[in-house]
């Protein structure tokens, strides 16, 4: 099986290379002053496709094909590509410049049009990059504690920060208390030491926090996982997660660097009725422009990041050279003031994410795949696992070959849809129609090709 | 931003009385500044009182300056002044605000999108560009800031000789990573053995154990690489150590760095967010002997977009990959949602190009900062004001009061800051915008010699009233 399995994901790179000849030509290029190509290539194994241009919900790749695009730059562009308005924001900031050293005033337009939307949000600091976000977090959670230790749950990802890097794929140890694994060679023992792995949409997780009260600084959580599959915290789980938080004296963040302004107006919170001490931004936030947001209680913030004590060790840093500059807050202004101004757009969102749901499963069950179908909102998961996944540990069966080989079919057929699929206001009901149609075909082929197991 | 010494008080001298004087100037300019730009003091008003901001990079500013927008040389405030602008959003505008081929690229991207999943096109050239520029490297992976470039390099380091331990220089700043946080802005202990301070509150417990800090431009960092050796994962150091104060490393210093570093089997890191393609075509390897085996870079290189870089052999790259099918745990994990973005790949191979394609434009960018640098010092000796100027190429540091001449941060304790403060507040009333001190001040191909000279006299003026309220001798 597992040969097969190889076979097919071999004829199915030549397929690649044979129809994309510019592509493949690129990819040897790149390959030569970039890992296999590109800086993040493992998500496009077994080879990437190069975009050269984007519009609306559709990429074009060097070779002049066209695809309909389901990831959206990792769930980042909530308004599809090159839309309108951040297009004309971009252009007109260009006329001005691009990045300065003192701040401007977009800067305290997008901070406004956050502080007015997402709970919780008295104060925004500005970062690069969702990593970078939440690693801020976790410092403003430590110093206004006085603890050291985060929690944070199976299959959760919040980035690069290597304080929360682990558990995300790498699972082990007894349900209740999972261990923690880290998900990146190059990271000293001392990370390790400072993190507890909590189990997800699990009431064992509230006893674990509890027992941890007096070293543990804070719990993250995503309201759905996101890189961890599309799976949706129980409403209850964060309910939970936010009571025993407030009782043990530690900072809640909700990272909502995928969920802000995708799920809704005020973000997953708004949605579930659950505010954090802290919430992360990301992705959406900038408009298409690298961005990370951390924004929260004023008095959390205002106590760790700008104490009226001088002395730099008295203080959280955050930031760096293009932290708030101009273009992102540009992008970022355009595209959250669009959505937070204009609730049709989360109507809109929500009958696609429905649609989609429902589409597929349907599919799966005609043609009697063995996966299944999660998601919330705009946002889709689909798993070849063994029962409906409701956290990580569910998605131990889970088939990776079949699912890489789908992603490739589809791609094959004009299709950029990973195992979680993105959808953005320039969808149409017809796009979602043309992908459950293409999922079908791509499910087919596996059926043929002996690929599905089961 | 202001730096620190944790031990000794000052003592209650002639520099302590004048810098009493400078703190009652600096409200009055303060006020001064206020009553001119109403615009500024009311933003500055909504950020500070209704909506806090993160002050991102405002503790580098002595008053509050929003931008309305830059040409060239020349930042222009909301309320409608005009600077020239020494700071060029901390270095990354070489070419100075808005060079055609960088409007023309951008201009170009927002059309077609400025950010997909799957990789863009451009990422390979700007790659290309990058890699070309640096000696013995072969390969690259992006991130989107200097300090996730620092954060990647610990990393490979890291995994590459399976030992958890980092060295770092007092007053090297290398971004938010958490290991590299202590002794940025602090002083503390002695030359021969720095005590390690935490410059950021919130970091984890135990961070500290995998450090080891070094003094800058001192030959007993040799030993402290050596004492702890074993355990050494990289040396990381600026070739030209930035917002310490612009103080080069000494060709000895690095040449030492990376004896010692050969010697315990540990990797040399530059961090060359701001030395990569301001000194040179590329590394500030290029001007030296000295060969590094990693290097970090950012700002220059995204022509004015959020950026950053770990470039290095192919050996240490490719250990960001994990082998296909491989997990998470196989890999350093490097890079993120916005990493080798088509906008920043634009700007950056549109900025890179006209650097590398005219080599010559380092002889004009160093010519403009040796100007500067002599006429401030020319200043200082007519004014008969004890102090330095800092700095190589196209950037310079100061001017620093005091009576010695600084290599180090921690030279400049001796320094008068209070007044350096006043100099930046009071350079703005006068059309000059730098950042307070250690003044880190960067020149681009925008400037003219004329540019140049109106900020020697703009100093001039300043240091003059200075003397004449008693803030300076
Ligand atoms: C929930 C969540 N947090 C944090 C991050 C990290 O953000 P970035 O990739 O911008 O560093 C991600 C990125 O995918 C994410 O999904
Ligand atoms: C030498 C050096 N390294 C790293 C950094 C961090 O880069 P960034 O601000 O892009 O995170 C800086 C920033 O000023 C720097 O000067």
């Amino acid at each position: 099986m597992q040969q097969r399995g190889e076979d097919l994901l071999e004829a199915a790179r030549k397929e690649l290379r044979d129809s994309r000849p510019l592509g493949a030509a690129h990819h040897e290029r790149a390959s030569r002053v970039l890992p296999r190509g590109t800086t993040r290539a493992r998500f496009w194994e077994p080879m990437p496709i190069y975009v050269k241009k984007a519009q609306g919900a559709y990429l074009t790749d060097v070779d002049g094909r066209d695809y309909c695009d389901f990831n959206l730059g990792q769930g980042a562009l909530v308004l599809g590509h090159a839309h309108p308005a951040v297009v004309a924001a971009l252009e007109a900031q260009l006329e001005r410049g691009t990045h300065f050293g003192p701040p401007t005033h977009n800067r305290i337009q997008l901070a406004e049009l956050i502080v007015e939307s997402v709970p919780g949000a008295d104060r925004v600091a500005f970062v690069n990059s969702g990593t970078e976000a939440t690693m801020g977090a976790l410092r403003i959670a430590r110093k206004a504690t006085g603890r050291s230790k985060v929690g944070k749950v199976e299959g959760g990802w919040h980035g690069a920060n290597e304080f929360v890097l682990h558990s995300f794929t790498t699972l082990s140890g007894d349900a209740a208390r999972p261990d923690a694994n880290l998900d990146s060679l190059g990271v000293s023992s001392v990370a390790t030491k400072n993190v507890i792995v909590l189990p997800f949409n699990d009431e064992r997780a509230f006893d674990r926090i509890r027992e941890a009260r007096d070293e543990l600084a804070c719990v993250i959580v995503e309201p759905v996982l996101g890189g961890g599959g599309c799976l949706p915290a129980e409403p209850s789980f964060l309910e939970g997660l936010r009571a025993v938080c407030s009782e043990i004296g530690a900072v809640l963040i909700l990272d909502e660097v995928i969920t802000g302004y995708r799920l809704g107006p005020r973000g997953a919170a708004g949605r579930y009725g659950v505010t954090g001490d802290l919430t992360t931004l990301g992705k959406a936030a900038g408009g298409g422009l690298p961005i990370g947001v951390i924004c929260g209680r004023g008095d959390l913030m205002d106590e760790t990041m700008w104490p009226a004590s001088g002395a730099p060790g008295d203080a959280v840093f955050a930031g760096g050279t293009f932290s708030g500059n101009p273009m992102t807050m540009a992008a970022g202004v355009a595209t959250v003031g669009e959505l937070v101004h204009h609730a049709e757009h989360y109507r809109h969102l929500e009958e696609l994410g429905e649609g989609l749901r429902v589409g597929l499963r349907r599919a799966l069950c005609e043609v009697g795949a063995p996966a299944f179908v999660t998601g919330v909102g705009s946002m889709v998961g689909v798993h070849f696992c063994g029962t409906m996944p409701s956290n990580e540990r569910d998605l131990v069966t889970t088939d990776h070959v079949a699912a890489q080989l789908l992603r490739v079919y589809l791609e094959l057929d004009g299709f950029i849809s990973r195992g979680l699929s993105f959808l953005s206001t320039a969808h149409t009901g017809e796009d979602v129609h043309r992908l459950v149609a293409a999922y079908e075909r791509a499910l087919r082929r596996l059926q043929t090709e002996g690929a599905l197991g089961a | 931003m202001v730096f620190h010494e944790v031990t000794s008080e000052r003592t209650e001298g002639s520099v302590a009385v004048s810098e009493r004087r400078a703190n009652e100037l600096m409200d009055s300019v303060r006020a001064e500044l206020r009553r001119t730009r109403p615009l500024t003091a009311a933003a500055h008003d909504r950020t500070v009182t209704r909506r806090a901001i993160g002050g991102t990079r405002s503790r580098f500013w002595p008053v509050p300056i929003y931008v309305e927008r830059a040409q060239g040389a020349y930042l222009y405030d909301i309320d409608g002044f005009r600077y020239i602008d020494c700071n060029m959003g901390h270095g990354p505008l070489i070419l100075g605000h808005r060079p055609p081929a960088v409007v023309e690229a951008l201009a170009g991207q927002i059309r077609e999108g400025t950010h997909y999943g799957p990789p863009s096109s451009k990422e390979c050239a700007l790659a290309e560009l990058i890699v070309g520029g640096v000696p013995g490297a072969e390969m690259l992976a992006f991130t989107n800031s200097g300090g996730e470039s620092t954060m990647a390099a610990v990393r490979l380091a890291r995994a590459a000789t399976g030992r958890d331990g980092v060295a770092k220089c007092e007053g090297g700043l290398h971004g938010n990573y958490e290991p590299l946080l202590f002794n940025v802005f602090t002083i503390a202990g002695g030359a021969d053995r720095p005590e390690l301070v935490a410059d950021c509150a919130g970091l984890p417990v135990g961070v500290a154990d995998d450090i080891v800090m070094l003094p800058f431009n001192d030959d007993r960092a040799f030993d402290l690489v050596r004492e702890r050796g074993s355990e050494l994962a990289c040396v990381i150091v600026e070739p030209l150590q930035g917002s310490a104060g612009t103080f080069p490393a000494s060709s000895s210093f690095l040449a030492g760095l990376r004896a010692a570093c050969d010697e315990v089997g540990a990797l040399l890191v530059f961090d060359e967010v701001i030395s990569g393609f301001r000194l040179a075509p590329g590394s500030a390897a290029l001007n030296l002997e000295v060969r590094p085996d990693l290097v970090t870079m950012g700002k220059a290189i995204g022509g004015g977009m959020p950026v950053g870089a770990v470039i290095g052999s192919r050996e240490h790259v490719m250990l960001t990959d994990s082998p296909p099918g491989g997990g998470f745990c196989e890999q350093v994990f490097v890079g993120g949602t916005f990493s080798g973005n088509p906008m920043t790949a634009a700007a950056g191979h549109a900025q890179l190009s006209q650097l590398v394609e005219n080599p010559r434009l380092y002889d004009q960018l160093s010519a403009m900062g040796e100007r500067m640098r002599r006429g401030l010092r020319r200043v200082l000796s007519e004014l008969g004001i004890p102090g330095f100027v800092t700095g190589v190429g196209s950037i310079w540091g100061g001017p620093y009061f005091m009576d010695r001449e600084p290599t180090s941060m921690r030279d400049l304790l001796d320094s008068n800051q209070a007044a350096g403060t006043l100099v930046s507040a009071c350079l703005l009333e006068l059309g000059v915008l730098m950042t307070g001190p250690p003044h880190l001040n960067f020149l681009s191909t925008a400037h003219t010699d004329e540019d140049v000279d109106q900020v020697v006299d703009a100093h001039r003026e300043v240091m003059k009233r200075l003397q004449s309220e008693g803030c300076l001798p």
